[in-house]
């Protein structure tokens, strides 16, 4: 008989429902991956008793950890379903929802807060309009690279998810919110309205109730300069302020 | 009132912790290792510290700060959910251990105050002598010595990152291990009072 | 009166770029997306974006971009539609360096550009090798400023359903369904752009994401839309093949200097140097695959006797290659294993993208009057063959254009809100009957496993090489998987978040693109671009300079033809182991 992998899974019909564990074992193939063992329960959709039960419930689109989507916690840490190889990971895998968000169904969940949090900082560029306008501003390379990293954010969660300050009893936005700010007060264009976004990130929510577990940095699956974007961030919002309140009439 | 001003609240908190509680706890240690120098030198000291003008001023200022770098340090203890279980990362112990040791120093202070500032108790060293004579004491001073001067130390750390000074790895390291070198004087320094006193 | 409002089906870069244009000429917009934007498929797009900027001095000019799209596509596309892409693609550069794409910089901060495949210059822009995601965030953002204003709505977590045509066949509107509820309901528009990507999923295993179904396209051709070049298929030389996927491996590892060999006689064999000495390892992508095919198939010489051939990288510098490839780098790292800075990366052709597609007219709309497509599913941009850098800057000019002809369209229609309920309220009911119906199924299938096998046979017979018994073949399976659908068994029977149901429903019309692919595979008799048939080897212009039509009957797809505009550039041999220009002269 060919080898199994034993699933472990926190399922929850809804929202309102109580989660419940279910187990299955699938069917082991080479190289494969956590998305790759979810599909093999639509596949056959029989738990580890043997009874036939209701296909997993999960979300994913690209499979190659560029969209966010797949996001859950396996085996305790927050990270994506894509590119958790099977291989590399202590069995049973034990599968469950982010917990900083709303379940919507099994390991689903409703991530929307987060781009609520991106309306709140203007994370966007000011552009006059979307006609032909002739080439926009020149950025040092140096300046270039350090964006890209930040903007490489997927909106994955994985950040909130690991951070200790974001949770139900608290207001904190959490540090992807904050990496999105120290993008766009970087960009040329950008910075011209950097004081209505710097009053945003150092409101209620904003960085000051950063806690500095820094496990944001640990958990980020892209990788982003989150130190660095806190730090400057900390910095920015202190000299704003001050500067703020030192020319108010 | 956390409002809007929570922005405000969050970085009084972090200073009053250095300025004025961070370098009271220093002029605190300071002031009782005179007692190295002998239990005049430690008395002088303390009658130094007594005839200072404005003393109330100061003391008011200094009890303010607490109460409110304990008071709001309470709030953001309770806002937090601490997850070293599934991520025990070190500065995520850091962030437990500085939660934990808050509410060690609330109860401790409460009573240390209360026994040595209002009560009848002269500040003395046969006095002091005579109330660490119990290992109970001694254990609790310890253990209260110790959280302060975890807190203080590794506060000293998180305030240069809260306030954008400490920005990249290397600076955040090496203050990080700066720190940790502060806390090991202080508890050096921290015991010797003890045992000198007992 | 209330203010004009259209409905964009789609969240990847050619329906955001619809939604803004549309947005800036003062119409409301409905936007329909299985998800938040950032989770489109665009953001798999890796290499780049062309544009004849010409920062590197070398001359390269619009109409030189026009030229090898043209001949890269074998003749194939519409000229018209092509040129006014290639001259507007600059623009396009432009436009998105001002809304803040963090495109590579040159030295003195202005915009870098590298090669890619069938191309001379260095004409493509590019973000790291994470261009799609950078161009899809950068658009993303100015929808969600618009959002803040609250003039786009946006429906995030539901699938189109179905267009709504009134008694004249003009498209008043849709349906659709919230993915988590379950609710179908209606939604008025006075016109529908679709941009809902490629029909990947047909093919099991592809580069494409997971929704990539083919849903909407195949609905719409159902509908009476008709749907052209279906079977001009692209495959991607360099994928890393996986179990759940084939996940790319990016032209721009050949246009950053990547070789592609494998061992012939104990020695490494760069049998794409050797064959195509003027273009090299950067040969148009259906000349690749059929090489790498080739070598690996017919004459045994895959890495390990396996279906595999060697990207080398590990000559190069590992901190450019950081800067330049990080993306796709990591990708090979967390997928595949070993560290392509260091070792040559294993990889093998796989299906990838799609020419064909609902057919458009040069104003982006289709058959039916107020529906309007843009993106990979329509057909009109790349002909026979795409080269790499022209997918993004298809899907972005695509919606840009319907975003500007949508606009003239309503000005000169009467409003949407004035069709008559009833056919909303008739195409719901339709629309919740089939649901039911599906719910009711109780058969032994698995839709899962139905899927699988058609993606094997999909792939098997109808990508790098086809024969006609085979193709026939496989329209027979696919007519068998059609009898056996109705033989499907639900496994969730729950009326909150069912994917099964859903994918049951997307499957029948996978189901129905297939055979258009497949069919129009069969019936083209020759060779051009990414369709090759050993059997007809040479491109038979005579016969076939002609764009496939399928229109969809109960019996299957009625094929029919439609002449190519050729205006600017006249045919000519396509071969790359010399240069463009000789192929002119002669």
């Amino acid at each position: 008989m060919a080898d199994t992998i034993r699933l472990k899974i926190k399922r929850q019909e809804n929202a309102e429902s109580q989660p419940y564990w279910e187990e299955f074992d699938v069917p082991y193939q080479k190289n494969m991956n956590v998305i790759s063992a979810l599909m093999e329960i639509q596949l056959n959709p029989v738990n580890a008793k043997g009874q036939k039960t209701t296909p997993v419930v999960w979300d994913c689109s690209c499979l190659e950890e560029v969209c966010g989507a797949c996001t859950m916690i396996i085996n305790k840490k927050a990270r994506q379903a894509c590119s958790a190889l099977v291989d590399q990971l202590d069995k049973p895998i034990v599968l469950e929802p982010l917990t900083k968000f709303p379940v919507v169904c099994d390991l689903m969940v409703d991530r929307q807060i987060m781009f609520e949090y991106l309306k709140k900082v203007k994370a966007w560029i000011d552009v006059d309009g979307y006609y032909f306008a002739g080439p926009g501003p020149r950025v040092p390379e140096k300046v270039r690279r350090f964006a890209y990293d930040l903007s490489r954010c997927m909106t994955c969660g994985c950040c909130m998810e690991a951070c200790p300050n974001v949770n139900d009893k608290s207001t904190f936005m959490g540090p992807a919110v904050i990496a999105q700010t120290r993008l766009f007060t970087l960009h040329p264009t950008g910075e011209a309205n950097k004081e209505e976004r710097l009053d945003a990130i150092s409101g209620k929510g904003g960085v000051a109730e950063c806690g500095n577990a820094q496990n944001c940095i640990q958990v980020c699956p892209k990788g982003l300069p989150l130190r660095r974007a806190i730090g400057e961030m900390n910095r920015l919002t202190f000299s704003h302020s001050l500067k703020k309140w030192l020319k108010a009439e | 009132m956390l409002g809007d001003n929570s922005y405000v609240l969050r970085k009084l908190h972090s200073l009053t912790g250095i300025i004025p509680l961070g370098l009271f706890i220093m002029e605190h240690f300071f002031i009782n290792s005179f007692l190295l120098q002998g239990e005049e030198e430690f008395e002088g000291a303390v009658n130094f510290l007594h005839r200072i003008p404005y003393l109330w001023v100061l003391e008011l200022l200094i009890a303010a700060a607490f109460v409110f770098h304990a008071g709001y340090g309470l709030y953001i203890v309770f806002t937090g959910k601490s997850n070293v279980g599934r991520y025990g990362y070190v500065r995520n112990w850091l962030f437990l251990f500085q939660r934990i040791t808050a509410v060690v120093i609330l109860v401790f202070l409460i009573v240390h105050v209360y026994t040595l500032r209002f009560s009848d108790l002269e500040i003395t060293y046969a006095a002091l002598s005579q109330a660490l004579s119990s290992g109970f004491m001694v254990a609790i001073l310890t253990l209260g010595v110790l959280a302060t001067v975890f807190h203080l130390a590794n506060g000293i750390s998180t305030f240069l990152i809260s306030w954008g000074i400490t920005i990249g790895l290397r600076a955040q390291r090496f203050f990080g291990y700066a720190s940790l070198f502060v806390f090991f004087v202080l508890l050096l320094v921290g015991i010797n009072i003890i045992r000198l006193f007992g | 009166m209330a203010k004009a409002k259209i409905i964009v089906v789609g969240g990847g870069l050619a329906g955001l770029m619809t939604t803004v244009k549309a947005l800036e000429a003062g119409l409301e917009v409905d936007l329909f997306a299985y998800g938040p934007s950032k989770r489109s498929h665009s953001a798999c797009a890796q290499g780049g974006l062309n544009a004849a900027v010409d920062t590197m001095g070398e001359g390269d000019t619009p109409w030189e971009h026009f030229d090898d799209t043209i001949y890269g596509g074998d003749f194939l596309a519409n000229q018209t539609p092509v040129k006014g892409m290639c001259e507007t693609a600059p623009d396009i550069v432009y436009l998105f360096d001002r809304m803040g794409t963090m495109f590579n910089r040159s030295s003195e901060g202005r915009i870098l550009v590298r090669r890619l495949g069938g191309v001379k210059y260095h004409r493509t822009v590019f973000a790291g090798a994470t261009t799609g995601q950078q161009l899809l965030y950068t658009l993303d953002e100015q929808v969600r400023r618009w959002e803040d204003k609250g003039l786009v709505n946006r429906y995030e977590g539901w699938e189109f359903l179905s267009a709504v045509l009134d008694e004249n066949g003009v498209c008043r509107g849709i349906t659709a369904q919230d993915l988590t509820s379950m609710e179908i309901c209606s939604f008025k528009g006075d016109a529908v752009v679709i941009a809902t990507g490629g029909p990947g999923m047909i093919f099991g295993e592809t580069t494409n994401s997971t929704l990539n179904t083919g849903y909407a396209a195949g609905q719409l051709y159902m509908q009476g839309v008709n749907y052209a070049n279906g079977e001009f298929i692209q495959i991607h030389p360099t994928a890393i093949p996986g179990a759940d996927k084939n996940r790319l491996m990016s032209e721009s590892a050949r246009g950053e200097g990547g070789r592609i060999w494998t061992y012939k006689d104990g020695k490494p064999w760069y049998f794409l140097e050797e064959w195509y000495p003027a273009y090299g390892n950067l040969v148009p992508r259906d000349v690749a695959t059929r090489a790498i095919f080739k070598v690996c198939v017919d004459m045994g010489l895959g890495v390990d006797g396996k279906n595999m051939v060697y990207l080398d990288l590990s000559h190069k510098d590992p901190e450019e290659l950081d800067n330049k490839l990080g993306g796709i780098l990591e990708i090979y790292e967390k997928f595949g294993g070993d560290d392509p800075r260091k070792v040559p990366m294993k990889i093998f052709p796989a299906m990838h993208y799609s020419m064909g597609g609902l057919w458009v007219d040069f104003n982006q709309m289709t058959n039916v009057t107020g529906l309007f497509a843009a993106g990979e599913c329509e057909y009109q941009y790349h002909g026979a063959n795409r080269l790499g850098g022209n997918g993004m800057l298809s899907a972005i000019y695509g919606g840009l254009v319907a975003g500007r002809t949508v606009v003239e369209y309503i000005s000169g229609q009467e409003s949407g809100h004035k069709a008559k309920s009833s056919i909303f309220e008739f195409e719901v009911s339709r629309q919740k009957e089939e649901f039911k119906q599906i719910y009711k199924m109780e058969g032994k299938e698995n839709p899962y496993a139905l899927q699988k096998e058609l993606g094997e046979w999909m792939t098997r017979n109808v990508t790098v090489v086809r024969y006609n018994n085979r193709l026939q073949e496989t329209d027979n399976k696919i007519q068998e998987l059609m009898e056996r659908y109705h033989n499907i068994g639900l496994d969730n029977h729950n009326f909150w978040c069912n994917q099964n149901a859903v994918f049951i429903r997307q499957l029948w019309r996978r189901l129905q693109l297939a055979r258009v692919i497949t069919l129009g595979a069969l019936a083209r008799n020759e060779s051009r671009g990414a369709h090759y048939k050993p059997e007809f080897p040479d491109r038979d212009d005579e016969n076939w300079l002609k764009t496939t039509i399928a229109e969809y009957t109960a019996d299957g797809p009625k094929l029919s033809y439609e002449e190519v505009d050729i205006q600017y550039i006249k045919p000519r041999v396509r071969k790359y182991d010399v240069d463009k220009e000789v192929t002119m002269n002669g």
